[in-house]
């Protein structure tokens, strides 16, 4: 192939640093060891680097506080997340309700409190989907290559060119949700919306990541030595080239949060009786001229949680990067 | 260059057809009567709505019906609306606004973006750097639709800055919405720029070209720039894509009468023609500038070579 490969060559410098990382790692140790100190992995190095980074544990701290939020709503507030009272529709912040009261008297604390549950679902699920389609289809596509990679090549080119909010909004409309939908089965919904439109640009590095690590002398001599491309994938190839999908995987897990806020916004993501970020601030838009904190607290809450998985991304990256030192 | 071209485009064709499809298909599971509340209070007439679907072919399997379509489109034919208008009418209404508020928004995003990047680039750790670092991940964490909201409501209402819905779709009217959408990726353009810059400033070639006694300013704006552009073209050149879908909630939250509105009136109503054709449209936009951007690489670095 004499011309430069493309959109994929294109989509692997387009995601900054982190694709074209050159393969390292486990196999191969980096740096010289000190004599008597033992040699440690990228991986060793790269976490020692974590720990002295404060932006890293500031944004490790805010993302703890979040699950713990998402897993015992009860912890944080004693009231009941579906008591409403009608004649405080509306009040503003109080010392009785500290972030006040939306149109229908729901206490705006405890709502913001419990819709950290369904959006760090949404966008741990949506993660975990596309890492999962990601790395199986961009392996596929990168160890067999041939007409195997030109057929996934294609077809990652079409989901490609599909934008994601109109996609999810198609896929969402085809199965509507109403107030007999469970909780857990909107949420999944959305979650899959996200997967199906959203796993092209993790297969794009993983298969540009392993056709870089795939020529790699240690896969040859694996090789060589008459390993099974199963085990060659899974022992030497996967390890060594997983690096960028975690790193561009951690900072969609932020933009996931943000695009079900947005499906929400636009009435047809989340819905209740599920209590989500976006919802509430698509209730509060209406009104937001009069009542400006029913939009102020829910969206403040969105944008820490999508900037500490933004900002964790990117200390990961830094750490994982040689190339940054 | 002209295989090369030639191959892109073959590849495209793959790529439109596998689109469209998809989006068909899609379009094709809606639930939902598309005639139901299209004759007032009562239901339609059972001839009427008999007529309606033989006449649109739907109770033809997928296949044929997409068949049907693809051989339209080849004739430049999208086919009407159930409510007899010509789709390719309501896109030649919708889609130039777009195109005005996705370029404007491109625009905006090449000259803040990009300089704003080169900024903080070139002396990474100073004070712009950090302001760049940290004022982009506030944009990038606040989703748009709190930006655009916000934005109406003080620039718009309160201070009277730019009208606050653009529902004639002027270029004044479009400037504020435009901001609002270029936002998030204006962000991404700047942070971009900064870290291809900050890698590029250490390459041997800055410091020949240092070495040589070029100004600063050559050497930056030359020499650095040119060679760092080439991830910030591919983001932006993919961006357009992006902008136009996004256009959803800009043009939402300012009213104005493009495709984004379009779209989801047309899912809601199951105008499966509409929704299909804007989405082959906008496919067809999204892959020619994906190949005008890889075009474009072999006029920023001179070693690409398309043979």
């Amino acid at each position: 192939m004499s011309d430069v490969n493309s959109a994929d060559a294109a989509f692997s410098a387009g995601t900054a640093t982190a694709a074209a990382e050159p393969p390292t790692g486990g196999d191969g140790a980096s740096g010289l060891p000190a004599a008597g100190e033992k040699p440690r992995s990228l991986r060793g190095d790269a976490w020692r680097d974590l720990r002295g980074n404060p932006i890293f544990l500031v944004s490790a701290a805010l993302i703890a506080i979040m699950v713990v939020m998402a897993a015992f709503p009860g912890w944080f507030t004693t009231r009941p997340v579906g008591k409403a009272d009608l004649s405080l529709s509306r009040q503003p912040p109080s010392s009785d309700g500290w972030f006040g009261y939306d149109l229908q008297g729901y206490d705006i604390y405890t709502r913001t409190i419990y819709g950290a549950r369904a959006s760090i679902l949404v966008g741990v699920l949506s993660t975990l989907g596309t890492m999962a389609v990601g790395v199986v289809a961009g392996v596929t596509a990168g160890f067999a290559g041939g007409w195997v990679d030109a057929v996934v090549s294609r077809l990652t080119d079409v989901f490609f060119a599909i934008p994601i909010l109109l996609g999810a909004i198609l896929v969402l409309s085809s199965f509507p949700s109403d107030v007999e939908t469970p909780e857990l089965v909107i949420i999944l919904k959305v979650v899959a919306a996200l997967v199906i439109l959203g796993w092209t640009g993790v297969t794009r590095i993983m298969r540009s990541s392993v056709i870089q690590v795939k020529q790699a002398d240690f896969v040859q001599a694996a090789r060589a030595l008459g390993a099974s491309p199963v085990r060659i994938i899974v022992k030497h190839v996967l390890p060594n080239s997983i690096q960028p999908v975690i790193v561009v995987s951690t900072i969609n897990l932020g933009g996931f949060i943000g695009a079900e806020a947005t499906l929400s916004f636009l009435g047809i993501g989340l819905q209740p009786p599920v209590v989500s970020w976006g919802i509430a601030i698509n209730d509060a838009s209406q009104y937001l001229r009069v009542s400006p904190h029913m939009l102020l607290f829910p969206s403040f809450f969105l944008s820490i949680t999508v900037l500490a998985f933004i900002m964790l991304g990117d200390a990961v990256r830094d750490a994982l990067d040689p190339k940054l030192r | 260059m002209g295989r090369y071209v030639v191959r892109r485009l073959l590849q495209m064709v793959l790529v439109v057809i596998g689109t469209t499809f998809l989006i068909f298909s899609m379009v094709y599971l809606l639930p939902g009567d598309p005639f139901a509340g299209k004759c007032g209070d009562r239901p339609c007439p059972e001839a009427y709505v008999k007529a309606q679907r033989a006449k649109f072919g739907l109770d033809d399997s997928l296949p044929v019906q997409y068949g049907r379509y693809l051989s339209n489109l080849l004739q430049g034919n999208f086919g009407e609306s159930f409510s007899g208008v010509k789709v390719s009418e309501l896109l030649a209404n919708a889609y130039p606004v777009t195109m005005k508020l996705a370029t404007l928004a491109i625009l905006i995003e090449i000259a803040i973006g990009i300089s704003a990047g080169v900024l903080a680039g070139i002396r990474r750790g100073g004070f712009f750097d950090n302001l760049v670092l940290v004022s982009t991940l506030v944009v990038i964490s606040i989703p748009v639709f709190v930006i655009g909201l916000v934005a109406q409501l003080t620039l718009g209402v309160k201070f009277g800055i730019f009208p606050a819905t653009a529902g004639d779709g002027t270029l004044y009217q479009l400037v504020m919405p435009a901001i609002v959408l270029a936002a998030l990726s204006l962000a991404y353009v700047a942070r971009l720029t900064r870290a291809s810059i900050a890698e590029n400033l250490r390459g041997d070639y800055v410091r020949t070209a240092i070495a040589k006694g070029l100004p600063r300013r050559r050497v930056i704006g030359i020499h650095t720039l040119r060679n760092s552009l080439i991830p910030v073209v591919t983001f932006i050149g993919a961006d357009f894509g992006t902008l136009l879908g996004g256009a959803i909630v800009t043009e939402g939250i300012f009213n104005i009468p493009g495709v984004g509105g379009l779209t989801f009136r047309s899912i809601r109503l199951r105008e499966g023609a509409i929704v299909v054709g804007v989405v082959t449209v906008l496919v067809l936009v999204f892959l020619l500038m994906n190949l005008l951007v890889d075009l474009l690489y072999a006029v920023l670095d001179p070693r690409i070579r398309y043979e």
